[in-house]
Order: structure tokens, then sequence, then C-alpha cells
């Protein structure tokens, strides 16, 4: 089989909307920089932050990972900060990132689509996005006039770029999220909006008392969708997800390594045998819970969660130093490797870890 | 709800599941978000499929039909599923 067609042939097999198919996505932080500083934002993005990638790494970068495993990788997320922040860096990244045949996603806050036409005009000369997610929020709203989100909404319909609109909240009855939510629906089908919980990670940190949780006694028992998708951050860190555990630093079983260190190929083969991570995709964080309360490490656990949102249970259990210990020492125990190896094959169907860990 | 599932055939290296391993998962419950996480992810899904099809790249939309035509000729069917939950 040609290499071209093998690509497709995997491309069609994944089409699961429940389990994201695992580093088929790989995200890439272009920038810090952003109209916006939103009180929620995990990655305190803003005007005043002018960290970005440089466009020598992110070619060197995307080469590696358009190389992997003869094209393993199909989508580059390109996010941020706001990417369109820097439209040279942007075009050029997309530019390079499709001669190497990847498809492109591109996540916004719309701060560009001041007017319909203009935004049109805009998107029709970025050829290589393949997917737009635009956020807006209570949050943005106070950057970012919804009327730019209509606009950027009208414009990706005329160009036929699918997208979906993200919006956050720490209260789905919070009256101003509800005027939101139904002015989108107005613009765009259900299924086009989705709605996320606050990270109370990053600048949320800073306001968590006004923060209008629905709490819970137990961790969410979702499984883990992000870390699917490994991120890599402009100065080289890649993590295994973009959700809040990056504020735990090198320290955690998701920081995967540093691109100025190691490989592309390195670093997503050691993602592939992370038993740590592929437990959290297969049984989410709550699994990690009741393993550390059967080792009696109960003590060390919180005991208050937000309903729903197994970003916070993940990152609020792994915040202990001794909980992050105890993972490290799991993550070489070979009957739990053996369990997540298998646990793959049958719910994932995914042979990785049997592959690379040699079972 | 209902969701959808594709599948082709595909070679795929085999691996016996242990019986023990096997008893292990089948009763195991596994519990999805309602909405996919919205934090900035895109997967590659059914989703991003239409938009090659759909988009005015007519090149990739060749290339893309061609390799599906190929995938025929190997003996692969392309398969939509729609599952009742």
């Amino acid at each position: 089989m040609t290499e071209t067609k093998d690509r497709v042939s995997r491309m069609i097999l994944e089409q699961d909307v429940r389990d994201p198919p695992f580093l088929r996505n790989v995200g890439l932080l272009l920038t810090y920089h952003c109209q916006a500083s939103c009180a929620h934002c995990i990655l305190r993005a803003g005007p005043d932050r002018h960290e970005e990638v440089s466009l020598e790494d992110a070619r060197e970068w995307i080469r590696q990972i358009a190389a992997y495993r003869n094209g393993y990788v199909f989508v580059l997320s390109l996010t941020g900060g706001e990417p369109f922040s820097n439209l040279k860096l942007l075009r050029n990244v997309m530019e390079f990132a499709a001669e190497n045949n990847l498809y492109i996603s591109v996540v916004t806050n719309a701060f560009w689509a001041t007017e319909r036409e203009k935004a049109r005009q805009l998107l029709q000369s970025l050829p290589e996005i393949c997917f737009l997610s635009i956020s807006t929020d209570l949050y943005h709203q106070k950057f970012v006039p919804s009327d730019n989100v209509k606009n950027a909404i009208w414009a990706a319909k005329e160009c036929n770029i699918p997208f979906y609109v993200s919006v956050v909240t720490d209260d789905r009855a919070n009256p101003d999220y509800q005027r939101i939510h139904a002015e989108l629906l107005e613009l765009a089908d259900p299924e086009n909006v989705r709605t996320g919980i606050t990270f109370p990670v990053g600048r949320a940190a800073d306001m968590k008392d006004d923060l209008r949780y629905n709490m819970s006694s137990e961790p969410c028992p979702e499984v883990c969708q992000a870390a699917s998708s490994p991120c890599i951050f402009p100065d080289g860190r890649v993590y295994g997800c973009i959700g809040p555990l990056f504020t735990l630093k090198e320290e955690q079983p998701l920081y995967l390594g540093n691109l100025r260190e190691n490989s592309v190929a390195e670093i997503f083969d050691r993602m592939e045998t992370n038993a740590v991570l592929h437990a959290l995709r297969l049984w989410g964080p709550a699994r990690i819970y009741s393993m550390l309360q059967q080792a009696g490490m109960g003590d060390r656990l919180p005991t208050a969660f937000v309903s729903g949102s197994n970003c916070q249970a993940c990152h609020a259990i792994l915040s202990d130093p001794e909980v992050r210990r105890w993972l490290k020492q799991l993550e070489k125990d070979e009957e739990f490797r053996k369990i997540v190896a298998y646990g793959r094959l049958y719910h994932l169907s995914e042979t990785g870890m049997l592959e690379f860990g040699g079972y | 709800m209902a969701t959808e599932k594709s599948v082709a055939v595909a070679a795929k290296k085999d691996f016996a599941m242990p019986v023990g391993m096997l008893k292990l998962y089948q009763n195991e419950m596994r519990y999805f978000p309602q909405e996919e996480h919205p934090n900035g992810y895109i997967t590659f899904d059914r989703r991003m499929l239409i938009s090659i099809l759909r988009s005015k790249n007519v090149e990739k939309q060749m290339e893309l039909a061609k390799q599906i035509e190929l995938l025929r000729n190997d003996g692969a069917e392309l398969v939509f599923m729609k599952r009742s939950v």
C-alpha cells in the first residue's frame, strides 16, 4: 500500500465521535499575545504578552510532525493566545504545514471580524484553514464584541469552513451565559456551539472565590478526551493536553519533554507508551482517584470537585506533589501498564502500547 | 442521543486478548462528556472530512476521491453506521 493511500485509509478509520483518535491531532501554541486579557485565561494571555513561536522553530517542528511515522498526524491545531495576532506568522506556518500535507484548524477570538466583508476576505486569503474554532463568552466579550463573532460565523459559512463556537462558563444558570448561548443558537446549529467549564487555574485562579461552580464530593467520572492530542508551546515544551495540567510545569505525568532537547519522534513515541496518560483517556481522572484511595493516599486527595469537569478533577488530584510521586512509580508498574495496554486494545482498538511495550 | 461511526476494513497486527484481561474490561463502564472538550482542541473527525469534500481545493478533493477509489480496489469497504443509544 502506498504511503498516501495508507494515510487516507487510516483517516477514514477513525471517525469515532466518542474517543478522539490518538495523536492524529497536534496543537501548536503560536503566541501568548491576545487582544483580550480574559479573566478566565489559563495561559494569562493578553496584549502585553509577546512571546511567540519563531518561524524557524515552527517549520522544523512541523517538518518533524509531518514525517512522524510516515504521516501519522493529520491535523495541526493552531492556538494561542490569538493566532491571528501575527498574521504573517500564521500565514507562513499554515502554508508550510499545508505543503507538508497537514490539515489545519485555528482557534480564534474573532477580533479581526470587525465587518462581514472584511472577515470573508481574510478567510478567503487563508485557504489552508480547514476548521475554525471561535471562542466567545462573558469573559471574551469584555474585549471582543459579539458582532465580531457573528461576522466570523457568517464569513466561515460563506467560505464553507466548518466551525464551532466555544463558550466557557462557571455557571450554566448565569443569565448572561444563557443570553450569549441563545444568541449563538440563532446563528449556528446546536452541535456547533459547545460549552466548557471555566478551569480554576491561570488568571481564573485569581478570582476563584467569585466562580459559581456546582460542586461535588466525587470527581467527574468522564473519560479524558483532551489527552489524545499533545500541545507544543512556543519554548518547545510538549504536554499531553492543553488543559490546566501545564500549570504544574515539568513534574507531572503529562509533561512529555522539550523539543529543544528531544525530537518530535522521541516525544510522541514516549506519549504512545505513557500509561498514566492512556489511563486518563480510558477511564478519566476518577479512576486515578479511586486507585489513590485504595493505595491509602486518601488524605492527600481533594474533597470537593467541580461537577462535570474532568479537567478540574485531574488538576486538583495531581496538584499534590506526593500524588505525582506516586504516579511516577505507578508508571513503572508492569501490571498497571499491561492493564492499560490491553484496555486500549479492548476499548479503543489501539495497539500502540502492545507493539511498543512488547506484550 | 444517536452517534455515528464509520468503519473501514484495515489490516492490523493481531493481538490476542488474555482471557483474564477480557473479563476485566467487559463490564467496565466508560462515561463520555455530553459535549466534546471545547477548550482549543479540534480533533480530526467526520466534519473535517466533509470540510475537505466541500472545500474549493479541487486538487485536494480529487486526491481524496482517488485514494478512496484505490482503497476499494484493495478490497476495503467504507461503512457508515448509525448507532442508537
